[in-house]
């Protein structure tokens, strides 16, 4: 094992662990916390994998805009007291067992397959240029439907938030 | 790739303009004139299709064949804008009564046309994705747009919540397929399944949960349980345009992907979506049995719809293909049908239950019959759209020899007459009361009138004499099929 | 085969649909009669004129008329008759005028929608009995359903909506296995075109598949025994009209569906099932009449003498002989003049007095005597006296009956005795005796309109008694080709 493949199961590992604290966390603060950890984590993997400029742009984006957003959002609504226990707590066993039953099905899948067929692929290092050429030519048209995308999310934020006045 | 190309995709640039325009005109509009930017949102849609029927014909491959203008997506194209077209021009009455925010309401809507009209176009996993995206962030805001009502937030709700984790499923599902394969795009995992036939469990696990998410999409059963709340709970034209034009699109994401993609192993997964099919179906017919609501109703019947749909997925080739494309043309025209009487009858009334539509026959002629024959057309009646179009789905799908799964979809069909009957029975035949009887006949809008008359030739057309729309499909079919 | 430059089967087919469409647009009740009326006529008097036409000496299918209807499918709007259509098309276009007569005086509310949905039930039937194409035949049969449904629905008794709904179940629970068979030729034998299908035949290991789905559909619609549960209700609630056109027509799809699709389609399937069916058909002849005598209303009895009466269409059709072919034809001919005409009585009383029971009937002899002898009339032709339409059919289906086995004919035999007995026990419960009530004291004798509607009905039955080689000569060719496939 060299020490590339180290770090990848040291980030990987970190990322599971910070998911799940975003999903357990009982505080809304640490969960949004602990995906920005994941996010960071997801970001060192991209950068084992040679892919500096998506490592940076996933820090940047994801770990430093989004999260940051997040963590603002959260102070400035007022959440109050920490949600209290789900009510439908018969479902959890059930939810429990098939949650386990997929991730046995998906890690024997991941194991058993013969990844790209025995072709270990040479990594390189993909200069951005390169990037911004392939993502601004030949993948313009999903690059444009996800600012569409952007945009509903736009419109659809204010019109559910909008506050109405009062003669309506 | 050149600038011209562009030309090509003018529809859905005027109507990704036409969006922004109403939303931009929206600031400087009088409340109470708001509804009416229905006109121009829909004036929109019909110069997308203008613009669309000049380059009928034409194919067209660009960003290195991500995206293919062909029949398929030419036929699906021209189905999301008429379904644009009669929805939004089916609104203003209830916008005006129930919504706010009317501007935004048809721009959205025309975004998640766009969207639609994106899956349809692309050969490739991540662009159809990103539409679907689209079309769903578009329904999601629409879904919940009557913010007032507690129905509306909790169909909002649960699509949110539900659309996001089933375009988990889906991406999730994209991910593998490409570990396995090497590649998004339908044509180039065609050509790897062709050099490897078997990829093992994570193949498997790929197409399953593709095939999961995009059940959601389409409401099939196992994965249909948001339906009906959601159609219940979201304003009218949006359960409308749900039921037709959401549904289509997920269907055409479907047959695209495995007619260009997964052909190759079609084999292995027919037993279990012609098994999905027949559950959606026998579902939906037996829980729209027990509805009281007529939206509900409607919802459990588009259920069922999509069952019959899926036999042709199941019994995949050329013909069945032709055959899906001419029943989800002829459904559309049908549930539009069904939908905008139900918008119009509680824009007029303030109900939906079906005991409130006692005496219709006698208060309006007119949406009586529309109702009657959209009615008669969902449960495959002859002369209406919906016998012919399932009756060429059928008989093509019999090539296949699965007569367990032509067998069972045609009796569903009979169970289905039942629950339709009985709606019907409310407005033709069963008497109102003497107090009832006072109520004064209605009074339609013209544009009501003319667009009720419209989808209701339309359904007739189809169901007496499609050979222009079967022409269309089958050409729609050819594109994926060749020959 | 003749073909003709003139459509004249489509205009037979078209005109009451399009009456169907003028009738909605007239206001007040007499003018929507008049239209309907005019739309009756002109296509009765195109059918009589097909009659003079048609050749009964050529073999196949007359008047053709073809076009391409879904090219994709092959599926062509392909219309033609034989001598067996012929006679069929001329009764559905005589008895839908006498109902559209008599309904102005009886029925009072939605009239308009009333002779919409009578002139749309005429062009189903029509076309049920022209259609050479198996799609085009299933879009009239299933045309058929909906007038019926709103007939009964809308203008029916007071237990309405139970008999729609097992009407509706039972005929579409046939339409279904119809459609799959339909969709089981095509993928076998790969066309709908009735005239090529008996030379494609199906192959034999779908036949009894094939068989099975027709046979329960027609023997759903004929009614055969144990498929008629259905008759009786719906007859009960069905307003007069649509009692008359239930029993005159509708039921005679289902003979004439064993005609042109089991009998030629399915050969080797009929051979193996011919015993059960034939035996089937007696059972219904003697059930049928058994529970005709048991009845107290009146309508009731006549809706099963019905069943009795088909059990000799299906035991001559299934004898496979052509003189139990032809009986069975004259006998669905006879038995549309005979039970529409005695509906109709049924009618006129029931108008009058507002009940059917026998218990309240009676002594209407002397009020009424024009509609006692009419009365007598139809009920001396149903019970099959010589010299009237009834006798006719039944004696042809007897021979038949007889030469296939003499259990067989003595039993069906027995079905035209208890004819007699429960016919004429009818009649004297309703004509003779004292009136029951004094209210029936005042009641008015049949009326011209009545009166008039009746009488073509009682020369034409006079006619295929007297002369049935008239009738039978237009059949000769057909049924001879049929009686070849075994």
């Amino acid at each position: 094992m060299n020490f590339a493949a180290v770090l990848f199961y040291a980030f990987s590992a970190i990322a599971i662990v910070a998911a799940l604290g975003t999903v357990l966390a009982r505080n809304i603060v640490y969960a949004a916390l602990s995906l920005v950890g994941t996010m960071v984590m997801i970001a060192g993997i991209f950068f084992i994998l040679h892919a500096d400029f998506l490592a940076l742009v996933q820090l940047l984006i994801y770990a430093g805009a989004v999260g940051v957003l997040l963590i603002f959002g959260l102070m400035l609504t007022n959440t109050g007291q920490p949600a209290t226990g789900p009510k439908d707590r018969w479902q959890r066993p059930i939810a429990f067992v098939a949650a386990m039953a997929f991730i046995l099905v998906a890690g024997y899948a991941a194991v058993s397959t013969d990844w790209m067929q025995g072709v270990v692929p040479q990594l390189e290092r993909v200069p951005p240029a390169v990037l911004a050429s392939s993502l601004f030519r030949n993948w313009a048209l999903p690059f444009e439907i996800a600012s569409l995308v952007l945009l509903v999310a736009m419109i659809g934020a204010i019109v559910i938030s909008r506050r109405e006045t009062s003669n309506d | 790739m050149n600038g011209s190309d562009f030309a090509f995709l003018l529809p859905e640039i005027v109507l990704v303009a036409t969006a922004i325009t109403v939303w931009a005109v929206d600031f400087f509009t009088p409340r109470d004139r708001k509804p009416d930017l229905a006109w121009p949102a829909a004036a929109g849609a019909l110069v997308a299709m203008a613009f669309l029927a000049i380059s009928w014909g034409e194919h067209r491959e660009m960003f290195l064949g991500t995206l293919r203008l062909d029949n398929f997506s030419l036929f699906f194209r021209f189905l999301f804008l008429t379904v644009a077209f009669f929805v939004i021009v089916g609104s203003p009455g209830y916008v005006r009564r129930k919504l706010r925010n009317a501007g935004e309401f048809y721009g959205l809507i025309l975004m998640s046309t766009v969207g639609a009209m994106g899956i349809v176009s692309s050969r490739e996993f991540l662009t159809a994705y990103i539409s679907l995206e689209l079309v769903a962030f578009g329904f999601y805001v629409l879904v919940s747009h009557a913010r007032h009502e507690a129905r509306s937030n909790e169909a909002g709700a649960k699509y949110l919540i539900l659309g996001a984790f089933s375009s988990g499923l889906l991406l999730f599902g994209i991910s593998l397929i490409f570990g396995a394969t090497g590649s998004t795009g339908y044509a180039a995992i065609a050509a790897a399944l062709e050099t490897t036939p078997d990829f093992g469990m994570v193949w498997t696990l790929g197409v399953a949960l593709v095939l999961a998410g995009l059940g959601f999409k389409v409401a099939a059963f196992p994965f249909h349980s948001w339906a009906p709340d959601v159609y219940e709970g979201a304003p009218l034209p949006i359960t409308a345009f749900l039921s037709v034009g959401s549904k289509a699109a997920g269907f055409a994401f479907l047959i695209r992907l495995f007619a260009e993609g997964l052909f190759p192993v079609l084999d292995d997964w027919r037993v279990a979506i012609g098994v999905v099919a027949v559950l959606t179906m026998t579902f939906g017919n037996l829980v729209a049995i027990q509805q009281a609501n007529l939206k509900r109703l409607l919802a459990y019947s588009s259920i069922a719809q999509a069952g019959y749909i899926l036999v042709g997925v199941a019994t995949l080739n050329a013909d069945t293909t032709s055959g899906m494309l001419l029943h989800i043309a002829g459904y559309t025209a049908t549930n539009l049908g069904a939908f905008l009487v139900v918008i119009y009858f509680h824009n007029l009334t303030g109900k939906e239950g079906i005991d409130d539509l006692r005496g219709l026959y006698r208060r309006s002629f007119l949406l009586t019959l529309v109702l009657a024959v959209s009615l008669l057309s969902l449960a495959g009646m002859p002369l209406f759209a919906g016998f012919m179009t399932k009756f060429y789905l059928f008989t093509a799908a019999a090539a296949s020899q699965l007569w367990w799964l032509i067998a069972l979809a045609v009796a569903n069909s009979i169970l289905s007459v039942y629950y339709y009957l009985l709606v019907l029975r409310q407005a033709f035949i069963t008497p109102e009361s003497e107090e009832e009887e006072q109520r004064p006949a209605f009074r339609l809008p013209s544009h009501a009138r003319a667009t009720l008359s419209l989808l209701m030739v339309l359904v007739l057309w189809i169901g007496i004499y499609p050979s222009v729309f079967v022409d269309a499909a089958e050409a729609g079919s050819r594109a994926l099929f060749g020959g | 085969m003749a073909e003709s430059g003139f459509p004249l089967l489509s205009v037979i087919l078209w005109v009451p649909l399009a009456g169907a469409a003028l009738v909605l647009l007239t206001r007040g009740r007499s003018a929507a009669a008049a239209v309907a009326m005019l739309a009756a006529l002109v296509s009765l008097l195109a059918a009589v004129a097909m009659v003079a036409e048609f050749d009964p000496g050529v073999e196949g299918y007359q008047f053709l008329e073809e076009r391409d209807w879904i090219a994709a499918l092959d599926i062509s709007y392909r219309l033609g008759v034989d001598g067996i259509s012929v006679l069929m098309v001329l009764l559905t276009a005589i008895l839908t005028p006498i109902v559209v007569a008599t309904s102005w005086l009886s029925i009072n509310r939605r009239v308009r929608e009333y002779m919409a949905a009578m002139l749309l039930l005429e062009t189903g039937l029509l076309g049920v009995f022209m259609a050479l194409d198996l799609v085009l035949f299933y879009v009239f049969w299933e045309l058929v359903l909906i007038p019926m449904y709103l007939l009964i629905g809308v203008w029916g008794g007071p237990n309405r909506i139970y008999a729609t709904i097992k009407f509706f179940i039972f005929t579409f629970i046939g339409s279904v296995l119809m459609l799959l068979a339909i969709l089981v030729i095509a993928f076998d034998a790969g066309s709908f075109n009735v005239i090529l299908l008996p030379e494609i035949g199906v192959s034999s290991h779908l036949q009894t598949a094939v068989f099975g789905a027709f046979f329960l559909t027609f023997a759903i619609k004929a009614p055969m025994f144990p498929f008629h549960t259905w008759l009786p209700d719906a007859h009960v609630e069905a307003p007069t009209g649509g009692s008359v056109i239930l029993a005159g027509v509708l039921l005679k799809m289902g003979g004439y569906g064993f005609l042109r699709y089991v009998l030629p389609l399915t050969p080797e399937a009929v051979d193996e099932f011919r015993v059960a069916v034939m035996a089937l058909s007696v059972v219904a002849i003697i059930n049928g009449a058994l529970v005709a005598m048991m009845q107290r209303d009146l309508k009731k009895l006549v809706a099963y003498s019905s069943v009795s009466h088909m059990g000799f269409v299906t035991l001559g059709i299934f004898s496979q002989e052509q003189i139990g072919i032809d009986g069975a034809i004259v006998q669905m001919f006879s038995h549309g003049l005979v039970t529409g005409a005695l509906f109709l009585c049924v009618g006129i009383v029931y108008d009058r007095t507002h009940t059917r029971l026998f218990a309240d009937l009676g002594g209407f002899a002397k009020r009424m005597p024009v509609y006692a002898l009419l009365l007598g009339f139809f009920s001396l032709a149903s019970l099959g006296l010589p010299m009237m339409s009834g006798f006719v059919g039944e004696f042809m289906v007897l021979l038949a009956a007889f030469g296939w086995s003499y259990v067989a004919g003595v039993l069906s035999l027995l079905g035209v005795v208890l004819a007699a007995a429960y016919m004429l026990w009818m009649y004297k419960r309703v004509v003779f005796g004292e009136l029951r009530s004094a209210a029936f004291a005042r009641i008015p004798d049949a009326n011209r309109v009545e009166v008039m509607a009746l009488l073509p009905l009682v020369a034409l039955v006079m006619w295929v008694g007297i002369s049935p080689g008239t009738f039978v000569n237009l059949l000769d060719t057909a049924t001879a080709a049929i009686a070849t496939y075994r």
